[in-house]
């Protein structure tokens, strides 16, 4: 079965070629935009890299950025292609790698699609990711003087006050975790040993958050210590308090954050795929409507006589040839000046010359594609010569015209 | 008479009207930058507009705008005279306007360097508007029940929390005012009631800062309340700590952004004045060429086909 098979005339084939063109170039500026997007994404996820915990959510913006250089390079190739489907004698040379080209275009255009899957199906992979980095974020804040961990206080301060959230799922992750380093803590106050003895694993547990948790929105001096204690503050209850601190925990905001920027760059990515099947889907037509007239291997030779209009030596250089047929006439045979002698025998695709001053013509022997011709007159005959040739301009010499 | 003293053929006038051409459209970019630079800073001015006391700030960036539009439509103008001025027939059309034409771009220039020396003398007004505007901000701080104020305190926080500053001129100057409200101070409590007595305002004061001038940089959490008091935290000197809070003062860190504005600012808005002085001159130089030429071509036309001399321009035979 093959696909696309369609009989195209000479004015489809060249409007097809020229749209295709234009469309694989935009096409090509899509795929730059996808691998921009990937590179934007996955630099993103580099900056919060630091509070996830394993590294999984990276082959969504992988796999786009190698989709995007992908599409480019099919791109590129698919305006060199129909650029050459309009020169009979280039197009054929295109011929064994097409196969091989179609079979890579459409794998890359299904990962493609796999991508924008993949961005929505990962959402659970990223929030256990961020649920275990949170919880070693907040479990290693308070070592500031152990390498490897000395920065964590400061990228979960900075992470929590710049997307607006406190803790992993809400604030009161802070209360079981000791967030306080030892090294600040007077172990010779009551107090102190009082919190220290009270749970199992001797941790320092208060009912108070960091700073970075405060909320510059309230109207109060932030409370951030004997949060649960009411009558430690004037005029407070901590139940209907809202304003005090951010009541979002960092594992919902970065997610929303992330899934919003992937639900964008999905839709992005579908549009970019629809042009790219768009283009795959046009060449597919282009290669068969070629291929239809390159396979007529069957000629005729036909025995014509051909009067120049208006007679011989007539210095109009235009010879015309038409099709009395009932067909559609293809851009005619321009400006070609025949045979000198009755007898010698030329065929169409022999040599042509074109001289500015006059024609002279008398029997021309005329290989004729088998499909196309029907019958002969002799007298002005019209024929069509159903291979695609460009307008080529008349030139003198022997050299060999390619129709 | 041309402006300088070189002769002109006819296909040095040609390259001459390409140049200008090239040339107007830089001059349109240039405009537009103008333009843009104009809008970007009343943007920063107003976006920290309550920190500020009102001064004549806005004349810079109003300035800026104008004169940026103005470009453009000169410009504009001069690229059409240019492209018509290549065929002399054409150029007949905007003979009047020529003359008028060249002033008014003179007078445009001149604003432009105008523009630019403002852009430096809005410096020293900028710091004396920062400094009121910001005391009067920390004094409204706890005001937040009061219709016209009630932002200032979520603004002053993400100001101290955006430029990692503290206070006016350090943080000392948040233990001067009382920046904790009366709604959130427990009037019973005896210790409350010793503060208000101890000055003469019956303000409450305290040797403590708001949560925003904490230094996220701090190996420990931060220390906001009892400042001064060595004793009430472990482990803690408050004359060698600098990690605890912010060091630098508000006024400095907002004066050192917008003095780095405006030299960028200033910087390219004299370079584009002295691109526009060039341009003006080699306009002036193009409109005599061009009327001089115009006599000769004239002459050329009446008299034999002989190469034509002229001060100013020469005919070749075509």
């Amino acid at each position: 079965m093959v696909v696309g098979k369609m009989l195209f005339t000479f004015q489809k084939r060249v409007k097809l070629a020229q749209g295709l063109w234009l469309l694989s170039w935009m096409s090509t500026l899509g795929g730059a935009v996808t691998f921009t997007l990937g590179c934007f994404l996955k630099t993103e996820l580099r900056r919060r890299g630091e509070v996830m915990d394993n590294t999984d959510i990276h082959c969504v913006p992988n796999t786009l950025m190698i989709v995007g250089l992908a599409s480019m390079g099919i791109n590129y190739f698919s305006s060199r292609i129909c650029q050459d489907a309009l020169d009979a004698g280039r197009f054929p040379q295109w011929k064994t790698y097409l196969k091989p080209y179609f079979g890579c275009s459409i794998f890359f255009t299904t990962l493609m699609l796999i991508s924008v899957i993949l961005s929505y199906a990962m959402k659970g992979s990223l929030e256990s990711s961020l649920k275990i980095g949170l919880k070693n974020g907040i479990r290693f804040y308070k070592d500031t003087d152990t390498p490897g961990r000395c920065y964590q206080k400061q990228t979960i301060d900075r992470l929590q006050m710049e997307f607006q959230c406190c803790g992993n799922s809400d604030y009161r992750d802070w209360f079981e975790v000791q967030w306080i380093s030892n090294r600040y803590l007077d172990f010779s106050s009551k107090e102190v040993k009082d919190r220290i003895k009270s749970n199992v694993d001797g941790r320092y547990l208060v009912d108070g958050v960091p700073f970075s948790c405060c909320n510059p929105s309230s109207p109060r001096p932030c409370i951030q210590y004997k949060i649960t204690n009411n009558s430690a503050h004037y005029n407070y209850e901590h139940e209907t308090e809202e304003l005090n601190l951010f009541i979002h925990g960092c594992r919902e905001a970065l997610v929303d954050y992330y899934m919003g920027l992937m639900n964008t760059i999905g839709a992005v990515v579908l549009s970019v795929f629809l042009i790219q099947s768009s283009v795959l889907a046009s060449l597919r037509l282009l290669q068969t409507s070629m291929e239809a007239v390159a396979g007529q291997e069957n000629w005729v030779e036909i025995d014509v006589q051909l009067d120049v209009m208006g007679g011989a030596r007539q210095s109009n250089h235009t010879l015309t040839v038409h099709n009395n047929f009932s067909q559609n006439i293809t851009p005619p045979i321009r400006s070609k000046e025949l045979g000198q002698t009755r007898s010698s025998p030329a065929h169409y695709d022999d040599i042509w010359h074109c001289s500015e001053h006059h024609l002279e013509i008398s029997t021309l022997l005329i290989k004729v594609p088998f499909t196309q011709h029907r019958k002969t007159t002799n007298g002005k005959l019209f024929m069509r010569f159903g291979h695609l040739f460009t307008r080529q301009q008349c030139f003198r010499g022997p050299e060999n015209a390619n129709f | 008479m041309a402006v300088l003293p070189v002769r002109f053929t006819k296909t040095m006038r040609d390259k001459l009207a390409q140049v200008l051409w090239v040339l107007n459209w830089i001059s349109i970019i240039t405009g537009i930058i103008l333009f843009s630079l104009g809008i970007f800073l009343k943007v920063e001015i107003n976006k920290r507009q309550d920190l500020m006391v009102e001064r004549q700030l806005q004349s810079v960036p109003n300035m800026l705008i104008a004169v940026g539009l103005i470009a453009c439509a000169i410009n504009f103008l001069g690229g059409k005279i240019c492209y018509d001025c290549v065929d002399t027939n054409k150029f007949l059309r905007w003979k009047l306007v020529m003359l008028p034409y060249i002033i008014c771009t003179f007078f445009f220039t001149l604003s432009v360097l105008v523009g630019a020396l403002m852009c430096y003398s809005m410096l020293g007004q900028l710091e004396e508007s920062l400094t009121l505007g910001l005391r009067d901000a920390m004094r409204y701080y706890k005001d937040t029940d009061t219709p016209g104020r009630c932002f200032l305190k979520r603004t002053v926080d993400l100001l101290q929390i955006q430029f990692q500053c503290c206070g006016n001129e350090g943080y000392r100057d948040w233990f001067q005012i009382q920046w904790v409200s009366n709604r959130y101070l427990d009037m019973s409590q005896r210790e409350v009631v010793d503060r208000l007595r101890s000055n003469v305002e019956g303000k409450y004061l305290t040797d403590g800062v708001p949560f925003s001038c904490c230094n996220v940089n701090s190996p420990r959490p931060c220390i906001q309340y009892q400042i001064t008091n060595n004793s009430a935290h472990f482990n803690y000197d408050y004359q060698t700590e600098e990690l605890n809070l912010w060091m630098r003062g508000c006024r400095q860190a907002l004066l050192d952004y917008y003095t780095n504005i405006m030299h960028s600012i200033g910087l390219t808005v004299l370079i584009i004045w002295l691109f526009e002085t060039s341009h003006v001159i080699s306009r002036a130089e193009e409109k005599t060429v061009a009327e001089c030429c115009k006599q000769t071509t004239a002459t050329f036309n009446n008299s034999s086909r002989t190469k034509t001399r002229s001060s100013c321009c020469v005919h070749d035979m075509s």
